[in-house]
């Protein structure tokens, strides 16, 4: 049956037992289901190629035995077979592939398998994400299925695409613009269609980046008090009453017009890097309280907040969950070869940060993968409204990564192509991620260059637009951030000649070259002024 | 009466009747969202239909009044009809609600400010038709000025209804049967009703009255006939069963009085009078009052009855019986007459006690190879629930989202609806599966119930046979080797030899050889172990071909019907072999090694019963120990001839005289490998007889130790002969290859199966009493007595002789290491029994030693 029948046939509380009874479960039934769904994805494993090559020959009997004989993994690991799509050699046929950037250059994409099972455990953890939207106490929710949705997702092959299909499977939204007409829309004409056809129809609910949430709202009041492409015919009388009364709230306000004077939304759901830096002000430009969820081609949607928004909560039955804490992952960046101590959910401690580890269940690739992704645990359990399993915040990526709006991902190969190919005479750099005074985030590169490039602002410029197009090149997205959010993603500063062996020689070892630790970066800045201030830009 | 005025007295009054009767039912039965609407338009009914026979009988305070009262009724009958109607079409909206909620209040404002109806007028004319006078009742009405838009407002309202309805009727197709169909129909007729009272020659009929009768009658059939509502009767039975006898008892009245009326007259007709209508009541009433309730039952309470009857016959079905298939059977049946599944399974839990295996089903030709396992959720499920499980649960507890994708599968394929535990003290040892109902409605929660009522039930049942089976079983099998007992094999025996007639049967007796040395040296555990892997290994051969039993404590018997003596044969080798491939043929010196003897008889050739059969059978198996062992005889008169000849005491002559050419064939190696272990072998032999017979073993066990003792160093043929003779001190891979000599001559007399005997002494007499010997490390009366005697008396010698390392040490100080190393290296008894023996002069030392010298002077002396 689909959710539609089931909102109305059903009571509201057998919905909610189904679709987010999970957050009943003690931290205890939630391992045991982790546990058991282990054991079949164990079974599929093993009689695969890809099992065989990450078991050792050795079906492992238990999920302790499990996580003592299997490697952490990455996407290098599988990428002989999932990159030609080798179906045999997976514990499951796949019933479609899913397709997200990598590391651009040469390997600008990485695809996942993802089963019928996988697919059915991702319908109702989206189903599960589309009620809470819509609800903001236990057992409570507004969903009647036939809600107005804003289409801000990247079509498939993309994971936001198949969340898309999936909704339109079990509810008769009407998706603005239509999922048909959407899919052949690019990026930036989508949200067009979709906020015109807003504008004329109305919009219950909105999925999308959290940065691009911030972005449009932004732009929200020019594009409205412009009223340009807004038919007045074409808008029902309702909006047409909703326009007038937001019009004249920005006057008394004194700002200009923001999505929720035209719309009272019964749900926004939001992902993405920035997230934790940016709801509040979604949620003062929206009138809502956004629900965050969390998810990734390769775990697929692994987690979505509470009804009250506090914190994200893991679906028990999407992937096993390991983690690692960030003292073993600075270790294991100190040493590549030093392999970090996983624990399991019921192992945790609030406060602490951590690397994700998943293995997929349901016949997935992915088997102890780092996805790269750091949560911090919040809390063990959110007393007040009976939720008994740990609640996460999504900090960022990991530290080798730096993830600039949830569009890209840039890496250590990223930057050290692009420098090999703009052919300048950098001889050693190191990048951070910062953020601006509007909380978006950039990329803060510090270069050393070779001596007859150094000491001029032409210089850095140059330095600056080199990149910029080799980034361009190596990776698309980095191109969307200027056009699509107006983000300038890339700083520049040049280091004296000399700095990071200064470094090295006063501290012994080397500095990390992709985010390295704040106080790292402090003793950077201290020898640059230190040395000759004209050099630092 | 004229028609028209009983038409016009009693619709009103037979409808709103029933309409206080159906109430009344209703209010007394279990109740659900659509009762409790229904029986809202069932009260606006009673008002309207009580409103209007109110005005006609003009009671206080008027037709005015009663009218208004009538319209509001009116009004609430469309209304909750409405209402009604949406909820069970599931076509419920609350903004719309709201919207008729207000309208309806529009109207009944209207109404009550007299806007609608502003006066009635009651005209009564006195008719006469066929010379009787009766009185015409008739209503005038004046209109108000809202009564028009009124009127419209209930025609919407009805419009409304009619097109809901309609729309949903065909909107359900088949899967509600037509269910609401009667619902728009009787909606239809009511509304006929209502607008034909617009007509004045027809309207001062009460026809609107008549027409929300049949929508009454109508909803009422569709709830009763098509079970649309799943009504659960609670109380009504007796009320129905109290209007029937009403009923009965009223027509019996009228049959008393207008009897009365008619003889009353002749009181001589009295007493017949009384006779007649006791014999009237008891012949006519009395039956006629129980057809009744038997049809009041089937028709009324139709799945009730089917439930009684069930639950009823499954209760005396299970009573009584221990036989788990009947139960089962019993069980399946019940379910399938009282709820009309389509498929019924029933899982009961494996006799290993980790899975539950389909046992039963409802259909011969549908018997699923579908197993759930102690793990499934399912199964943990039912440990803290006892009640069904609904496939919709299956998708809404959280418990099931560890279900496996393969477990979901299966229970998807099947098509299970609802499984209900099957649970005795607490413990799970079954389930009952249901798939979808025939009719494809779903379950109800009266359905779980009976459902559950009959799982708890067939528990016990289901407890007692499997009790009962086990006893049973128990009783017939050896609990060792799970295979049938030594009672069984007489019952079989005898049954088989009645039932066969002429048909062959043959019996094969299989015995282990030197079985108890097995258990001498590796212990009853071993032992035991064995004779389970030997029992497996017999049923694996034999299969359903036959009986296997265990006969005696390493015997068993095989009855294998309709086999000849050839493929008895055939069999009875199969078996011998695996034994000895199992346990004879292991590179480890320590593993255990097992052969079997086999004999043969077969029925009816040369054995005319079952006692024949079984005396012939155990004597081939007598001539095949005697002939060696490892090895299958089969009966034939010959082999009693052969038997008789040799008798039980030639027969061991030849065994002996078998196996001392054996020893006597390796001593000589010995001696020409290395002379002083020859002598050593001799003396040891000697020493060790004189003790045995000084512990008081018999004369077979003697017998075995001193060919223990003349082999027990038969393996250091295999020791490089510099190493044998070395006269220094030996080093320790040296030493490793001296202490290898146990397991070689393990190794050599192993091979032969007649010798096999002599092994457990063999391999312990380096065995030390506090575990520190060699090669198993086995510690006090864990070593063989045989192994325990040699140890003392090889060690004696080693020390009496002169060796190349050094001179032989005089008796009495070898006497005293030996009482030094008395619960050490040696048994404590048994050294103080050779010591006091050397010393008495029982073990005649210097005799031992001369003799041995005179054997080695002679060369070679004979044993036997």
């Amino acid at each position: 049956m689909l959710l539609y029948d089931k909102l109305q046939k059903m009571k509201n509380h057998e919905i909610w037992q189904e679709y987010c009874g999970f957050f009943d479960l003690s931290v205890e039934e939630f391992m045991q289901i982790q546990d058991r769904l282990m054991l079949e994805q164990i079974d599929l494993y093993s009689k695969c190629e890809l099992g065989q090559r990450f078991f050792k020959g050795r079906k492992p009997e238990s999920v302790e035995e499990f996580r003592r004989i299997v490697p952490l993994t990455n996407y290098r690991d599988y990428a002989d077979i999932l990159l030609s799509k080798v179906e045999s050699a997976l514990p499951a046929k796949p019933l479609l592939w899913i397709e997200t950037t990598w590391e651009g250059g040469i390997n600008p994409i990485k695809v996942a398998p993802y089963t019928e099972s996988m697919i059915e455990c991702l319908r109702n953890n989206c189903m599960a994400v589309v009620i809470l939207a819509t609800s903001n106490k236990r057992g409570h929710f507004s969903l009647t299925g036939k809600e107005k949705m804003l289409y801000g997702m990247a079509p498939l092959p993309y994971l936001t695409g198949i969340t898309a299909h999936l909704i339109a499977d079990e509810l008769p939204i009407k998706f603005l613009p239509s999922l048909d007409e959407a899919e052949k829309m690019g990026f930036r004409e989508r949200n067009k269609v979709g906020f015109k056809l807003g504008m004329q129809k109305g919009v219950d609910l909105f999925f999308g980046l959290s940065s691009v949430i911030n972005k449009v709202a932004g732009e929200f009041g020019t594009a409205s008090s412009s009223g340009g492409s807004l038919n007045i015919l074409k808008t029902t009388p309702v909006m047409t009453y909703r326009l007038g009364k937001a019009w004249i709230k920005s006057k008394q306000r004194k700002t200009p017009i923001m999505p929720k004077d035209i719309w009272k939304l019964k749900g926004l759901v939001c992902s993405g890097t920035d997230s934790a830096s940016l709801k509040k002000k979604i949620e003062h430009q929206w009138g809502v309280r956004p629900l965050e969820i969390f998810a990734g081609t390769e775990p697929t949607c692994i987690a979505t907040e509470t009804w009250k928004k506090n914190g994200l909560v893991l679906f028990p039955d999407a992937c096993l969950y390991e983690f690692i804490p960030k003292i073993e992952l600075e270790k294991n960046l100190d040493n590549p070869n030093y392999t970090p101590k996983t624990y399991l959910l019921d192992e945790l401690l609030a406060g602490n940060e951590y690397e994700l580890v998943i293995s997929n269940f349901k016949g997935g690739a992915f088997v102890r993968y780092r996805t790269g992704d750091m949560l911090e645990c919040l809390a063990m359990c959110d007393e007040e409204e009976g939720v008994q399993l740990p609640l996460f915040s999504f900090i960022d990526r990991e530290p080798r990564f730096i993830d600039i709006a949830g569009f890209t991902r840039i890496s250590e190969t990223t930057i050290s192509e692009a420098l090999e190919l703009s052919k300048l005479n950098v001889t050693d750099w190191f990048a951070v991620k910062e953020y601006d005074e509007h909380n978006r985030s950039f990329i803060h590169l510090y270069v050393e260059a070779g001596a007859k490039d150094v000491k001029s602002v032409v210089t850095k410029e140059i330095i600056k637009e080199h990149l910029s197009i080799y980034f361009r090149y190596i990776d698309p997205d980095f191109q969307n951030l200027k056009s699509l959010l107006g983000i300038d993603p890339l700083e520049i500063s040049i280091m004296p000649t000399g700095t990071l062996e200064r470094y090295y020689k006063t501290f012994g070892s080397r500095i990390r070259r992709m985010n390295p630790s704040h106080f790292d970066v402090i003793e950077i800045l201290k020898f640059m002024r230190s040395g000759n201030k004209e050099e630092v830009s | 009466m004229l028609l028209s005025q009983a038409f016009f007295w009693m619709v009103p009054i037979v409808a709103l009747f029933s309409y206080c009767m159906l109430m009344l039912f209703f209010s007394m039965s279990q109740k659900d969202k659509h009762i409790k609407l229904f029986m809202s338009v069932l009260g606006a009914l009673i008002i309207w239909t009580a409103s209007s026979l109110l005005m006609k009988m003009e009671v206080y305070p008027g037709g005015l009044f009663w009218n208004r009262m009538m319209v509001a009724g009116m009004v609430f009958v469309t209304f909750s009809l409405y209402i009604f109607v949406v909820n069970f079409a599931g076509a419920f909206q609350l903004s719309k609600a709201i919207q008729w909620s207000f309208l309806a209040a529009v109207a009944l404002t209207i109404n009550f400010m007299g806007l609608a109806i502003t006066k009635v007028e009651v005209v009564k004319n006195e008719i006469m038709i066929n010379g009787y006078q009766y009185l015409a009742v008739d209503f005038h009405y004046t209109l108000g000025p809202l009564a028009l838009p009124m009127y419209l407002l209930m025609f919407t309202m009805v419009t409304a209804i009619l097109v809901i309805a309609k729309k949903h009727s065909d909107e359900q197709g088949n899967s509600k049967e037509g269910q609401i169909r009667l619902v728009a129909i009787g909606a239809l007729i009511m509304a006929i009703g209502v607008f034909l009272n617009f007509i004045p020659a027809v309207g001062k009929y009460p026809v609107d009255i008549l027409g929300c009768f049949i929508n009454a009658i109508l909803i009422t059939i569709a709830i009763f006939k098509n079970r649309m509502l799943e009504l659960r009767f609670m109380a009504t039975r007796a009320i129905i069963y109290s209007i029937l006898a009403l009923m009965i008892t009223t027509g019996y009245v009228m049959v008393v009085i207008n009897a009365e009326k008619y003889w009353g007259a002749q009181a001589s007709a009295t007493p017949f009078l009384t006779i007649f209508l006791a014999l009237l009541i008891a012949i006519v009433f009395q039956p006629l009052y129980r057809l009744s309730g038997s049809m009041v039952d089937r028709f009324f309470y139709k799945t009730d009855y089917a439930r009684r009857q069930a639950l009823r016959d499954f209760s005396v079905s299970i009573s009584n019986n221990l036989d788990l298939d009947i139960i089962a059977k019993n069980l399946v049946e019940a379910v399938q007459y009282a709820l009309h599944p389509k498929d019924v399974l029933i899982m009961l839990k494996d006799k290993n006690k980790e899975n539950y295996s389909v046992f039963a089903t409802s259909s011969q030709l549908f018997k699923p190879d579908f197993q759930i396992q102690a793990e499934n959720p399912i199964v943990k499920w039912f440990m803290n629930n006892d009640a069904g499980l609904s496939r919709s649960e299956m998708h809404s507890q959280n418990l099931f989202k560890a279900m496996w994708e393969k477990e979901r599968k299966e229970i998807s394929d099947l098509n299970v609806d609802v499984i209900i535990p099957i649970k005795s003290r607490y413990s799970l040892i079954g389930m009952l599966m249901l798939t979808r109902k025939k009719d494809n409605t779903a379950y109800m929660l009266d359905d779980l119930d009976l459902l559950t009522y009959l799982g708890t039930s067939s528990a016990v049942a289901i407890d007692n046979a499997r009790l009962f089976a086990q006893a049973q079983s128990e009783a017939i099998t050896d609990s060792l080797t799970q295979v049938y007992n030594h009672r069984y094999f007489h019952k079989a025996l005898a049954e088989q030899v009645e039932s066969l007639g002429s048909a062959e049967l043959s019996l094969l007796m299989i015995d282990l050889d030197l079985f108890k040395l097995f258990n001498d040296l590796y212990g009853q555990y071993e032992g035991d172990k064995a004779l389970i892997e030997v029992a497996a290994i017999i049923k694996g051969i034999v299969g359903a071909n036959g009986i296997v039993c265990r006969y005696s404590g390493e015997e068993f018997a095989v009855l294998l019907p309709n086999h000849d003596t050839h493929r008895a044969y055939q069999v009875a080798e199969k078996i011998r072999i695996e034994i000895q491939k199992r346990f004879f043929n292991m590179n480890d010196v320590t593993q255990r090694f097992l052969t079997a003897s086999v004999g043969v008889c077969t029925y009816p050739h040369v054995a005319s019963n079952a006692l024949e059969l079984l005396k012939r059978a155990d004597l081939a198996i007598y001539v095949a120990k005697n002939n060696g062992k490892n090895q299958t005889v089969v009966y034939t008169p010959s082999v009693e001839s052969d038997n008789d000849s040799q008798h039980l005491g030639s027969s061991k002559i030849v065994e002996k005289s078998a196996n001392a050419a054996t020893i006597y064939a390796l001593t000589a190696a010995i001696d020409a490998k290395d002379h002083y272990t020859f002598g050593h072998s001799q003396r040891v032999a000697d020493y060790v007889t004189i003790m045995a017979s000084g512990v008081g073993l018999d004369k077979s066990h003697i017998s075995m130790i001193r060919d223990a003792a003349l082999l027990h160093d038969v393996g250091k043929i295999g020791i490089p002969e510099n190493i044998l003779t070395k006269t220094g001190i030996l080093c320790d891979e040296e030493r490793d290859i001296v202490n290898r000599h146990v397991e070689m001559s393990i190794t050599i007399i192993k091979h032969l199966p007649s010798l096999n005997y002599v092994i457990p002494a063999v391999l312990a007499h380096h065995e030390r009493w506090d575990g520190k010997g060699y090669p198993r490390g086995l510690a006090g009366e864990n070593i063989p007595l045989s192994g325990r005697c040699l140890a003392i008396a090889d060690a004696f010698d080693a020390m009496t002789s002169n060796r190349p390392y050094r001179l032989s040490l005089n008796v009495g100080i070898a006497l005293n290491e030996i009482e030094k190393g008395r619960g050490k290296q040696f048994d404590p008894l048994l050294a103080n029994l050779f010591i006091r023996m050397v010393r008495d002069g029982t073990i005649d030392v210097e005799r031992i030693m001369n003799m041995s010298r005179y054997s080695e002077a002679s060369n070679m002396r004979a044993y036997y």
